[in-house]
Protein backbone atom coordinates (compact mmCIF):
# COMPACT_ATOMS: atom_id res chain seq x y z
CA UNK A 1 0.00 0.00 0.00
CA UNK A 2 1.35 3.31 -0.78
CA UNK A 3 0.99 6.26 1.86
CA UNK A 4 0.87 10.16 0.66
CA UNK A 5 0.39 12.26 3.55
CA UNK A 6 0.41 15.79 2.21
CA UNK A 7 1.06 19.39 4.93
CA UNK A 8 -0.98 17.32 7.92
CA UNK A 9 -1.29 18.65 10.73
CA UNK A 10 -2.79 18.07 14.22
CA UNK A 11 -4.30 20.49 17.08
CA UNK A 12 -5.22 19.03 19.82
CA UNK A 13 -7.34 21.55 22.86
CA UNK A 14 -5.66 21.68 26.40
CA UNK A 15 -8.25 23.50 27.97
CA UNK A 16 -8.33 27.45 28.43
CA UNK A 17 -6.83 28.70 25.89
CA UNK A 18 -4.19 26.68 25.27
CA UNK A 19 -3.76 24.54 22.03
CA UNK A 20 -0.95 21.84 21.78
CA UNK A 21 0.51 21.59 17.90
CA UNK A 22 1.37 17.77 18.18
CA UNK A 23 2.18 17.48 14.34
CA UNK A 24 2.69 20.56 11.91
CA UNK A 25 3.54 20.21 8.09
CA UNK A 26 4.13 16.76 7.39
CA UNK A 27 4.96 15.53 4.07
CA UNK A 28 5.62 11.77 3.96
CA UNK A 29 5.25 9.27 1.14
CA UNK A 30 5.60 5.86 1.76
CA UNK A 31 6.15 2.94 -1.16
CA UNK A 32 4.05 -0.13 -1.45
CA UNK A 33 6.39 -2.81 0.76
CA UNK A 34 8.70 -0.28 2.63
CA UNK A 35 9.11 -0.47 6.01
CA UNK A 36 9.56 2.68 7.49
CA UNK A 37 10.21 3.48 10.75
CA UNK A 38 8.94 6.79 13.02
CA UNK A 39 12.16 7.98 15.35
CA UNK A 40 12.18 10.80 17.70
CA UNK A 41 12.14 11.29 21.31
CA UNK A 42 8.38 11.47 23.32
CA UNK A 43 6.08 14.37 22.07
CA UNK A 44 7.18 14.53 18.85
CA UNK A 45 4.25 13.47 17.13
CA UNK A 46 5.42 10.23 15.97
CA UNK A 47 2.29 8.12 17.58
CA UNK A 48 0.12 11.28 16.09
CA UNK A 49 0.86 10.35 12.62
CA UNK A 50 0.72 6.67 12.71
CA UNK A 51 -2.58 7.27 14.08
CA UNK A 52 -3.73 9.56 11.19
CA UNK A 53 -2.61 7.01 8.95
CA UNK A 54 -4.40 4.40 10.61
CA UNK A 55 -7.39 6.66 10.27
CA UNK A 56 -7.74 6.34 14.58
CA UNK A 57 -7.46 10.05 14.39
CA UNK A 58 -8.59 12.38 11.88
CA UNK A 59 -5.99 15.46 10.43
CA UNK A 60 -7.02 18.93 11.57
CA UNK A 61 -6.03 20.16 8.58
CA UNK A 62 -3.65 18.53 5.50
CA UNK A 63 -4.98 15.13 4.13
CA UNK A 64 -3.46 11.53 4.35
CA UNK A 65 -3.44 9.34 1.25
CA UNK A 66 -3.59 5.55 1.45
CA UNK A 67 -3.49 4.53 -2.33
CA UNK A 68 -4.70 7.62 -3.35
CA UNK A 69 -7.69 7.02 -1.29
CA UNK A 70 -8.41 9.97 1.19
CA UNK A 71 -8.19 7.88 4.73
CA UNK A 72 -11.98 8.34 6.47
CA UNK A 73 -11.58 6.26 9.41
CA UNK A 74 -9.76 2.58 10.63
CA UNK A 75 -10.36 -0.61 8.08
CA UNK A 76 -8.72 -3.92 8.98
CA UNK A 77 -6.85 -2.66 5.21
CA UNK A 78 -4.62 -0.89 7.92
CA UNK A 79 -3.92 -3.24 10.65
CA UNK A 80 -2.81 -1.46 13.75
CA UNK A 81 -0.65 -3.11 16.32
CA UNK A 82 -0.66 -1.30 19.92
CA UNK A 83 1.93 -0.67 22.44
CA UNK A 84 0.04 -2.29 25.15
CA UNK A 85 -1.32 -5.11 22.61
CA UNK A 86 -4.78 -4.35 23.32
CA UNK A 87 -5.82 -7.42 22.86
CA UNK A 88 -9.51 -8.75 24.03
CA UNK A 89 -8.61 -10.52 27.64
CA UNK A 90 -11.97 -12.15 27.87
CA UNK A 91 -10.75 -13.81 24.95
CA UNK A 92 -8.53 -16.83 24.72
CA UNK A 93 -5.15 -16.69 21.71
CA UNK A 94 -7.45 -18.34 19.22
CA UNK A 95 -10.63 -16.37 20.04
CA UNK A 96 -8.59 -12.88 20.07
CA UNK A 97 -7.15 -14.00 16.51
CA UNK A 98 -10.20 -15.05 14.80
CA UNK A 99 -12.30 -11.52 16.02
CA UNK A 100 -11.51 -9.95 12.78
CA UNK A 101 -12.22 -12.91 10.69
CA UNK A 102 -15.51 -12.95 12.72
CA UNK A 103 -16.28 -9.22 11.58
CA UNK A 104 -15.44 -10.01 7.97
CA UNK A 105 -18.23 -13.04 8.34
CA UNK A 106 -16.32 -15.33 7.15
CA UNK A 107 -17.95 -19.03 7.22
CA UNK A 108 -16.67 -21.00 10.62
CA UNK A 109 -14.84 -23.61 8.90
CA UNK A 110 -12.61 -20.72 6.97
CA UNK A 111 -11.83 -18.53 10.41
CA UNK A 112 -10.81 -21.69 12.09
CA UNK A 113 -8.26 -22.46 9.26
CA UNK A 114 -6.61 -18.87 8.72
CA UNK A 115 -6.52 -18.57 12.90
CA UNK A 116 -4.81 -22.03 12.74
CA UNK A 117 -2.43 -20.90 10.12
CA UNK A 118 -1.30 -17.89 11.46
CA UNK A 119 -1.18 -19.40 15.46
CA UNK A 120 1.20 -22.17 13.88
CA UNK A 121 3.22 -18.97 12.19
CA UNK A 122 3.88 -17.25 14.75
CA UNK A 123 4.45 -20.00 17.45
CA UNK A 124 1.23 -20.00 19.42
CA UNK A 125 -0.23 -23.54 18.40
CA UNK A 126 0.67 -24.40 22.88
CA UNK A 127 -1.10 -21.35 23.88
CA UNK A 128 -4.46 -21.40 22.03
CA UNK A 129 -6.83 -21.51 24.79
CA UNK A 130 -4.98 -19.45 27.24
CA UNK A 131 -6.08 -16.01 27.78
CA UNK A 132 -3.95 -13.14 27.52
CA UNK A 133 -3.18 -12.53 31.38
CA UNK A 134 -1.51 -16.21 31.13
CA UNK A 135 0.68 -14.89 28.17
CA UNK A 136 4.23 -13.03 28.37
CA UNK A 137 4.81 -10.09 27.07
CA UNK A 138 6.61 -11.34 23.81
CA UNK A 139 3.97 -13.50 23.42
CA UNK A 140 0.97 -11.17 23.73
CA UNK A 141 2.99 -8.96 21.15
CA UNK A 142 2.87 -12.18 18.70
CA UNK A 143 -0.82 -12.45 19.35
CA UNK A 144 -1.46 -9.00 18.60
CA UNK A 145 0.11 -9.36 15.43
CA UNK A 146 -1.38 -12.56 14.36
CA UNK A 147 -4.44 -11.05 14.61
CA UNK A 148 -3.70 -7.94 12.97
CA UNK A 149 -1.95 -10.17 9.90
CA UNK A 150 -4.60 -12.81 9.41
CA UNK A 151 -6.92 -10.38 8.02
CA UNK A 152 -4.02 -9.98 5.44
CA UNK A 153 -3.66 -6.07 5.72
CA UNK A 154 -1.40 -4.54 2.95
CA UNK A 155 -0.41 -1.86 5.67
CA UNK A 156 0.37 -2.66 9.27
CA UNK A 157 0.86 0.36 11.95
CA UNK A 158 2.75 -0.61 14.70
CA UNK A 159 2.98 1.74 17.85
CA UNK A 160 6.17 0.83 19.97
CA UNK A 161 5.20 -2.61 19.68
CA UNK A 162 8.20 -3.59 21.38
CA UNK A 163 9.07 -0.90 24.18
CA UNK A 164 7.59 -3.00 27.00
CA UNK A 165 9.93 -5.94 26.44
CA UNK A 166 13.22 -6.96 27.90
CA UNK A 167 15.91 -6.48 25.25
CA UNK A 168 16.56 -10.73 24.18
CA UNK A 169 12.58 -10.50 23.22
CA UNK A 170 12.80 -7.51 21.94
CA UNK A 171 15.90 -8.50 19.18
CA UNK A 172 14.08 -11.78 18.70
CA UNK A 173 10.75 -10.13 18.16
CA UNK A 174 12.88 -7.55 15.61
CA UNK A 175 14.30 -10.51 13.79
CA UNK A 176 11.29 -12.32 13.38
CA UNK A 177 9.44 -8.50 12.41
CA UNK A 178 11.73 -8.74 9.00
CA UNK A 179 11.13 -11.97 8.26
CA UNK A 180 7.39 -11.34 8.57
CA UNK A 181 7.74 -8.48 6.50
CA UNK A 182 9.48 -10.16 3.97
CA UNK A 183 7.19 -12.80 3.41
CA UNK A 184 3.73 -11.18 4.29
CA UNK A 185 4.65 -8.40 1.12
CA UNK A 186 2.90 -5.62 3.58
CA UNK A 187 3.76 -2.37 3.84
CA UNK A 188 5.03 -1.65 7.79
CA UNK A 189 5.32 2.09 9.59
CA UNK A 190 6.89 1.80 12.86
CA UNK A 191 6.78 3.82 15.34
CA UNK A 192 10.16 3.18 17.95
CA UNK A 193 12.20 5.84 19.83
CA UNK A 194 15.11 3.43 20.07
CA UNK A 195 17.23 4.27 17.20
CA UNK A 196 18.87 0.71 16.97
CA UNK A 197 15.45 -0.98 16.38
CA UNK A 198 15.08 2.03 13.80
CA UNK A 199 18.42 1.03 11.67
CA UNK A 200 17.65 -3.07 12.27
CA UNK A 201 14.38 -2.66 11.08
CA UNK A 202 13.87 0.19 8.30
CA UNK A 203 14.26 0.93 5.00
CA UNK A 204 14.04 4.57 5.87
CA UNK A 205 14.18 6.18 9.18
CA UNK A 206 11.60 9.38 9.89
CA UNK A 207 13.60 11.62 12.57
CA UNK A 208 11.13 13.58 13.87
CA UNK A 209 11.51 16.68 16.49
CA UNK A 210 8.58 17.73 19.13
CA UNK A 211 7.25 20.93 19.52
CA UNK A 212 5.03 20.90 16.99
CA UNK A 213 5.95 17.65 15.56
CA UNK A 214 7.65 17.92 12.47
CA UNK A 215 10.12 15.97 10.10
CA UNK A 216 13.70 16.59 10.88
CA UNK A 217 14.97 14.66 8.58
CA UNK A 218 14.33 11.31 6.19
CA UNK A 219 17.61 8.84 6.78
CA UNK A 220 17.58 6.13 4.26
CA UNK A 221 19.28 2.68 6.02
CA UNK A 222 21.17 1.19 2.98
CA UNK A 223 22.73 -1.72 4.53
CA UNK A 224 21.99 -5.19 3.24
CA UNK A 225 19.74 -7.44 5.67
CA UNK A 226 20.11 -9.41 8.00
CA UNK A 227 21.89 -6.41 9.48
CA UNK A 228 24.57 -6.86 12.31
CA UNK A 229 24.14 -4.79 15.12
CA UNK A 230 27.95 -4.51 15.53
CA UNK A 231 28.49 -3.91 11.81
CA UNK A 232 30.75 -0.56 11.74
CA UNK A 233 28.17 1.00 9.36
CA UNK A 234 25.72 0.35 11.64
CA UNK A 235 27.47 2.05 14.62
CA UNK A 236 28.24 4.97 12.48
CA UNK A 237 24.95 5.51 11.40
CA UNK A 238 23.48 4.73 14.80
CA UNK A 239 25.76 8.16 16.08
CA UNK A 240 25.02 10.13 13.37
CA UNK A 241 21.41 9.77 13.89
CA UNK A 242 22.16 10.19 17.64
CA UNK A 243 23.36 13.60 17.06
CA UNK A 244 20.81 14.33 15.24
CA UNK A 245 18.39 13.89 17.84
CA UNK A 246 20.59 15.48 20.74
CA UNK A 247 21.63 18.25 19.10
CA UNK A 248 18.07 19.17 18.34
CA UNK A 249 17.23 18.68 22.09
CA UNK A 250 19.83 20.99 22.92
CA UNK A 251 18.91 23.72 20.09
CA UNK A 252 16.29 25.52 22.25
CA UNK A 253 18.67 26.68 24.91
CA UNK A 254 21.81 26.59 23.53
CA UNK A 255 21.81 27.98 20.33
CA UNK A 256 23.76 25.88 18.09
CA UNK A 257 26.90 24.74 20.06
CA UNK A 258 28.01 22.78 17.36
CA UNK A 259 31.34 21.55 17.27
CA UNK A 260 34.20 19.56 14.90
CA UNK A 261 32.61 17.33 12.60
CA UNK A 262 29.20 17.74 11.39
CA UNK A 263 26.34 20.24 11.91
CA UNK A 264 22.94 18.47 12.32
CA UNK A 265 21.04 20.93 10.34
CA UNK A 266 23.72 20.59 7.23
CA UNK A 267 24.21 17.09 7.97
CA UNK A 268 20.00 16.40 7.81
CA UNK A 269 19.17 18.90 5.26
CA UNK A 270 21.86 17.06 2.77
CA UNK A 271 19.61 13.50 4.03
CA UNK A 272 16.62 15.02 3.02
CA UNK A 273 18.32 16.15 -0.74
CA UNK A 274 20.15 13.31 -1.41
CA UNK A 275 18.68 10.51 0.67
CA UNK A 276 21.57 9.05 1.23
CA UNK A 277 24.30 8.77 3.89
CA UNK A 278 28.25 9.56 4.22
CA UNK A 279 29.08 6.38 5.78
CA UNK B 1 16.14 -4.28 70.92
CA UNK B 2 19.46 -4.82 70.90
CA UNK B 3 21.96 -3.09 67.62
CA UNK B 4 21.63 -6.23 65.18
CA UNK B 5 17.56 -6.72 65.58
CA UNK B 6 17.50 -2.48 65.42
CA UNK B 7 19.64 -2.76 61.79
CA UNK B 8 17.62 -5.80 60.39
CA UNK B 9 14.26 -3.85 61.06
CA UNK B 10 15.55 -1.13 59.74
CA UNK B 11 16.66 -2.78 56.49
CA UNK B 12 12.89 -3.97 56.44
CA UNK B 13 11.37 -0.96 56.57
CA UNK B 14 14.08 0.82 53.88
CA UNK B 15 12.71 -2.29 51.86
CA UNK B 16 9.66 -0.49 52.62
CA UNK B 17 5.93 -0.59 51.31
CA UNK B 18 3.40 -3.72 51.27
CA UNK B 19 6.19 -6.45 51.32
CA UNK B 20 7.70 -5.26 54.57
CA UNK B 21 4.26 -4.81 56.18
CA UNK B 22 3.73 -8.37 55.04
CA UNK B 23 7.16 -9.34 57.04
CA UNK B 24 6.42 -7.87 59.94
CA UNK B 25 2.82 -9.13 60.26
CA UNK B 26 3.87 -12.86 59.04
CA UNK B 27 6.73 -12.74 62.30
CA UNK B 28 3.68 -11.49 64.61
CA UNK B 29 1.36 -14.47 63.56
CA UNK B 30 4.24 -16.58 63.93
CA UNK B 31 5.11 -15.64 67.26
CA UNK B 32 1.77 -15.86 69.03
CA UNK B 33 1.83 -19.59 68.78
CA UNK B 34 1.67 -22.96 66.55
CA UNK B 35 -2.15 -22.91 66.37
CA UNK B 36 -1.85 -20.83 62.76
CA UNK B 37 0.31 -23.20 61.30
CA UNK B 38 -2.21 -25.22 59.94
CA UNK B 39 -5.86 -25.20 58.47
CA UNK B 40 -7.03 -26.94 61.49
CA UNK B 41 -5.75 -24.83 63.65
CA UNK B 42 -7.23 -21.94 62.37
CA UNK B 43 -10.30 -23.82 62.00
CA UNK B 44 -10.27 -24.73 65.94
CA UNK B 45 -9.60 -21.20 67.02
CA UNK B 46 -12.80 -19.91 64.60
CA UNK B 47 -15.07 -22.06 66.14
CA UNK B 48 -13.31 -21.50 69.87
CA UNK B 49 -14.25 -17.83 69.11
CA UNK B 50 -17.56 -18.32 68.20
CA UNK B 51 -18.55 -20.47 71.13
CA UNK B 52 -16.98 -17.96 73.29
CA UNK B 53 -19.70 -15.53 71.89
CA UNK B 54 -22.57 -17.77 72.18
CA UNK B 55 -21.47 -19.04 75.99
CA UNK B 56 -20.72 -14.93 76.72
CA UNK B 57 -24.20 -14.33 75.55
CA UNK B 58 -25.44 -17.81 77.21
CA UNK B 59 -24.15 -15.44 80.49
CA UNK B 60 -25.44 -11.90 80.47
CA UNK B 61 -28.94 -13.63 80.23
CA UNK B 62 -28.41 -16.40 82.67
CA UNK B 63 -27.21 -13.56 85.04
CA UNK B 64 -30.08 -11.16 83.74
CA UNK B 65 -27.98 -8.75 83.53
CA UNK B 66 -29.48 -5.46 82.78
CA UNK B 67 -26.76 -2.49 82.53
CA UNK B 68 -25.75 -1.26 79.89
CA UNK B 69 -28.77 -2.92 78.13
CA UNK B 70 -31.18 -5.18 78.95
CA UNK B 71 -29.38 -7.99 78.17
CA UNK B 72 -31.86 -9.99 80.12
CA UNK B 73 -34.66 -9.34 78.13
CA UNK B 74 -32.90 -11.70 75.43
CA UNK B 75 -33.79 -15.28 74.72
CA UNK B 76 -31.58 -17.75 75.89
CA UNK B 77 -28.92 -19.10 73.11
CA UNK B 78 -30.25 -22.79 73.85
CA UNK B 79 -34.54 -21.85 73.38
CA UNK B 80 -32.98 -20.55 70.03
CA UNK B 81 -31.42 -23.39 68.64
CA UNK B 82 -34.27 -25.75 70.37
CA UNK B 83 -37.22 -23.93 67.89
CA UNK B 84 -34.83 -23.40 65.05
CA UNK B 85 -34.88 -27.38 65.20
CA UNK B 86 -38.63 -27.72 65.21
CA UNK B 87 -38.93 -24.90 62.63
CA UNK B 88 -36.13 -26.82 59.70
CA UNK B 89 -39.33 -29.35 60.52
CA UNK B 90 -41.95 -26.56 59.80
CA UNK B 91 -43.24 -26.60 56.11
CA UNK B 92 -43.91 -22.71 56.55
CA UNK B 93 -40.32 -21.87 58.21
CA UNK B 94 -39.09 -23.20 54.64
CA UNK B 95 -41.95 -21.02 52.56
CA UNK B 96 -41.39 -17.88 54.28
CA UNK B 97 -37.81 -18.32 52.52
CA UNK B 98 -38.55 -19.25 49.50
CA UNK B 99 -40.98 -16.04 49.04
CA UNK B 100 -38.22 -13.60 50.22
CA UNK B 101 -35.99 -15.16 48.39
CA UNK B 102 -38.37 -15.32 45.19
CA UNK B 103 -38.66 -11.75 45.50
CA UNK B 104 -35.03 -10.59 46.17
CA UNK B 105 -34.26 -13.10 43.07
CA UNK B 106 -37.10 -11.06 40.72
CA UNK B 107 -35.75 -7.81 41.58
CA UNK B 108 -32.19 -8.80 40.93
CA UNK B 109 -33.48 -9.85 37.65
CA UNK B 110 -35.55 -7.11 36.91
CA UNK B 111 -33.38 -4.61 37.63
CA UNK B 112 -30.20 -6.23 35.42
CA UNK B 113 -32.76 -5.94 33.02
CA UNK B 114 -33.74 -2.40 33.31
CA UNK B 115 -30.05 -1.40 34.74
CA UNK B 116 -27.65 -2.82 32.14
CA UNK B 117 -28.34 -1.37 29.17
CA UNK B 118 -29.69 1.87 30.90
CA UNK B 119 -26.25 2.37 32.67
CA UNK B 120 -24.24 1.55 29.43
CA UNK B 121 -26.22 4.15 27.53
CA UNK B 122 -25.98 7.01 30.14
CA UNK B 123 -22.13 6.05 30.27
CA UNK B 124 -21.41 6.17 26.20
CA UNK B 125 -23.74 8.77 25.02
CA UNK B 126 -24.27 12.34 25.67
CA UNK B 127 -28.16 12.42 25.11
CA UNK B 128 -28.33 9.55 27.99
CA UNK B 129 -26.02 11.28 30.19
CA UNK B 130 -27.89 14.63 30.29
CA UNK B 131 -31.63 13.34 29.78
CA UNK B 132 -31.70 9.87 32.05
CA UNK B 133 -29.32 10.68 34.46
CA UNK B 134 -30.09 14.01 36.19
CA UNK B 135 -34.02 12.40 37.15
CA UNK B 136 -32.21 9.36 38.40
CA UNK B 137 -29.94 10.97 40.30
CA UNK B 138 -32.72 12.97 41.68
CA UNK B 139 -34.31 9.41 43.11
CA UNK B 140 -31.17 7.47 43.45
CA UNK B 141 -30.26 8.92 47.41
CA UNK B 142 -34.05 8.36 48.36
CA UNK B 143 -33.88 5.46 51.32
CA UNK B 144 -35.65 1.64 49.79
CA UNK B 145 -38.49 2.57 52.37
CA UNK B 146 -39.36 5.98 51.16
CA UNK B 147 -40.58 4.38 48.27
CA UNK B 148 -43.01 2.08 49.96
CA UNK B 149 -46.16 4.54 49.40
CA UNK B 150 -45.58 5.03 46.05
CA UNK B 151 -45.15 1.30 45.34
CA UNK B 152 -48.51 0.31 46.99
CA UNK B 153 -50.06 3.32 44.90
CA UNK B 154 -48.97 2.11 41.79
CA UNK B 155 -49.06 -1.59 42.47
CA UNK B 156 -52.37 -3.27 43.24
CA UNK B 157 -50.92 -6.16 44.73
CA UNK B 158 -48.54 -6.25 47.84
CA UNK B 159 -46.80 -8.79 46.05
CA UNK B 160 -45.79 -6.28 42.98
CA UNK B 161 -45.37 -3.81 45.56
CA UNK B 162 -42.36 -5.46 47.58
CA UNK B 163 -41.09 -7.02 44.16
CA UNK B 164 -40.69 -2.92 43.35
CA UNK B 165 -38.95 -2.48 46.53
CA UNK B 166 -36.26 -4.58 45.38
CA UNK B 167 -36.31 -4.22 41.94
CA UNK B 168 -35.21 -0.15 43.09
CA UNK B 169 -33.13 -1.80 45.77
CA UNK B 170 -31.09 -3.94 42.81
CA UNK B 171 -31.71 -0.95 40.19
CA UNK B 172 -29.46 1.91 41.47
CA UNK B 173 -26.01 0.04 42.14
CA UNK B 174 -25.92 -1.92 38.95
CA UNK B 175 -26.82 1.22 36.84
CA UNK B 176 -24.05 3.59 38.72
CA UNK B 177 -21.28 0.31 37.91
CA UNK B 178 -22.59 -0.33 34.53
CA UNK B 179 -22.39 3.12 33.77
CA UNK B 180 -18.90 3.73 35.49
CA UNK B 181 -17.73 0.43 33.63
CA UNK B 182 -19.01 1.71 30.21
CA UNK B 183 -16.94 4.84 30.61
CA UNK B 184 -13.75 3.11 31.57
CA UNK B 185 -13.18 0.70 28.91
CA UNK B 186 -9.56 0.93 27.57
CA UNK B 187 -9.55 3.09 24.44
CA UNK B 188 -7.37 0.63 23.04
CA UNK B 189 -9.60 -1.97 23.26
CA UNK B 190 -12.32 0.04 21.48
CA UNK B 191 -9.79 1.21 18.60
CA UNK B 192 -8.39 -2.43 18.24
CA UNK B 193 -12.27 -3.82 17.49
CA UNK B 194 -12.82 -0.93 15.36
CA UNK B 195 -9.51 -1.21 13.18
CA UNK B 196 -10.84 -5.03 13.25
CA UNK B 197 -13.83 -4.28 11.30
CA UNK B 198 -16.21 -4.18 14.44
CA UNK B 199 -18.93 -0.71 13.89
CA UNK B 200 -20.32 0.62 16.89
CA UNK B 201 -23.38 -1.47 17.34
CA UNK B 202 -21.56 -4.76 17.74
CA UNK B 203 -18.88 -3.22 19.78
CA UNK B 204 -21.41 -3.17 22.57
CA UNK B 205 -21.59 -6.92 22.42
CA UNK B 206 -18.58 -7.78 21.38
CA UNK B 207 -16.57 -5.14 23.60
CA UNK B 208 -18.43 -2.88 26.05
CA UNK B 209 -20.46 -5.65 27.38
CA UNK B 210 -17.72 -8.21 28.29
CA UNK B 211 -15.00 -5.30 29.33
CA UNK B 212 -17.63 -4.36 31.74
CA UNK B 213 -18.81 -7.40 33.25
CA UNK B 214 -16.65 -7.81 36.19
CA UNK B 215 -17.69 -4.10 37.15
CA UNK B 216 -21.59 -5.05 36.68
CA UNK B 217 -20.85 -7.92 38.67
CA UNK B 218 -19.96 -5.61 41.61
CA UNK B 219 -23.01 -3.57 40.74
CA UNK B 220 -25.10 -6.77 41.70
CA UNK B 221 -23.60 -8.00 44.42
CA UNK B 222 -23.99 -4.64 46.23
CA UNK B 223 -27.53 -4.73 44.37
CA UNK B 224 -28.68 -8.01 46.24
CA UNK B 225 -27.67 -6.78 49.45
CA UNK B 226 -29.82 -3.84 49.09
CA UNK B 227 -32.80 -6.07 47.39
CA UNK B 228 -32.27 -8.55 50.79
CA UNK B 229 -32.71 -5.13 53.06
CA UNK B 230 -35.87 -3.99 50.40
CA UNK B 231 -37.71 -7.17 50.56
CA UNK B 232 -37.17 -7.16 54.81
CA UNK B 233 -38.67 -3.78 55.16
CA UNK B 234 -41.01 -4.14 53.07
CA UNK B 235 -42.63 -7.52 54.50
CA UNK B 236 -42.40 -5.99 57.98
CA UNK B 237 -44.16 -3.01 56.71
CA UNK B 238 -46.97 -4.61 54.53
CA UNK B 239 -46.59 -8.06 54.10
CA UNK B 240 -48.16 -11.22 54.92
CA UNK B 241 -45.58 -13.70 54.47
CA UNK B 242 -41.93 -13.72 54.02
CA UNK B 243 -39.20 -13.61 56.04
CA UNK B 244 -39.38 -10.34 57.22
CA UNK B 245 -43.12 -10.72 58.05
CA UNK B 246 -42.18 -13.48 59.87
CA UNK B 247 -39.18 -11.92 62.11
CA UNK B 248 -41.54 -8.51 62.72
CA UNK B 249 -44.70 -10.95 63.43
CA UNK B 250 -43.25 -12.96 66.10
CA UNK B 251 -41.88 -9.95 67.81
CA UNK B 252 -45.79 -8.95 68.19
CA UNK B 253 -46.83 -12.49 69.54
CA UNK B 254 -43.71 -11.92 72.12
CA UNK B 255 -42.18 -15.30 70.60
CA UNK B 256 -39.15 -13.98 70.74
CA UNK B 257 -36.96 -17.25 69.65
CA UNK B 258 -38.34 -16.88 66.61
CA UNK B 259 -37.46 -13.04 65.85
CA UNK B 260 -33.78 -14.26 66.55
CA UNK B 261 -34.17 -17.05 64.22
CA UNK B 262 -35.59 -14.37 61.65
CA UNK B 263 -32.73 -12.24 62.26
CA UNK B 264 -30.01 -14.72 61.70
CA UNK B 265 -32.30 -16.49 58.70
CA UNK B 266 -31.97 -13.30 56.86
CA UNK B 267 -28.04 -12.87 57.40
CA UNK B 268 -27.45 -16.56 56.30
CA UNK B 269 -29.79 -15.65 53.25
CA UNK B 270 -27.78 -12.59 52.28
CA UNK B 271 -24.14 -14.57 53.06
CA UNK B 272 -25.76 -17.34 50.73
CA UNK B 273 -26.76 -15.07 47.64
CA UNK B 274 -23.18 -13.02 47.93
CA UNK B 275 -21.73 -16.74 47.76
CA UNK B 276 -24.17 -17.33 44.63
CA UNK B 277 -22.82 -14.46 43.15
CA UNK B 278 -19.22 -14.86 43.87
CA UNK B 279 -19.75 -18.35 42.15
CA UNK B 280 -21.23 -17.46 39.10
CA UNK B 281 -18.47 -14.66 39.11
CA UNK B 282 -16.21 -17.29 39.07
CA UNK B 283 -17.84 -19.61 36.41
CA UNK B 284 -18.24 -16.81 33.89
CA UNK B 285 -15.11 -14.73 34.72
CA UNK B 286 -12.57 -17.32 34.13
CA UNK B 287 -10.15 -14.92 32.34
CA UNK B 288 -9.33 -12.62 35.46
Amino acid sequence: MHIEVREAAKTYYSGGKKWIDALSGIDLSIRDREFVCLLGPSGCGKSTLLRLIGGIEAASSGTVLCDGKPVVGPSPQRGFIFQDYALFPWLTVRQNIRFGLQMRKETKNKSRAIAEQYMQLFGLEEAASLYPKQLSGGMRQRVAIARALCLQPRLLLMDEPFAALDAMLRHNLQEEMVRVWQREKVTVVFVTHDVEEAIFLADRIVVMTPRPGTIRAVVPVELPRPRSRTDSRFVELRAGILRLLYEESRGDKHPMHLSESMNADAWANNQSDKMTIPI
Amino acid sequence: MDAEQRILSGKEAARGGIGAGIGREREQVRSAGGAWRSAAGVAFVRIVSLLACLFLWHILVILNVNWPLQFGNLPHPAAILSAWFTNLQTASYYNDILVSSYRVFSGIALGFIAAVPLGMWIGLTRVGRNTLFPNLELLRPIPLIAYLPVAMLLFRTIEGSIVFITFIGAFFPILISSRDAATRVSPSLIQAARVLGCGPLRAIWRVYLPAAAPEIFTGVSVGIGASWMGVITGEMMSGQTGIGYATWQAYHLLDYPQSIIGMFTIGALGFGSSALIRLAERALLRWR
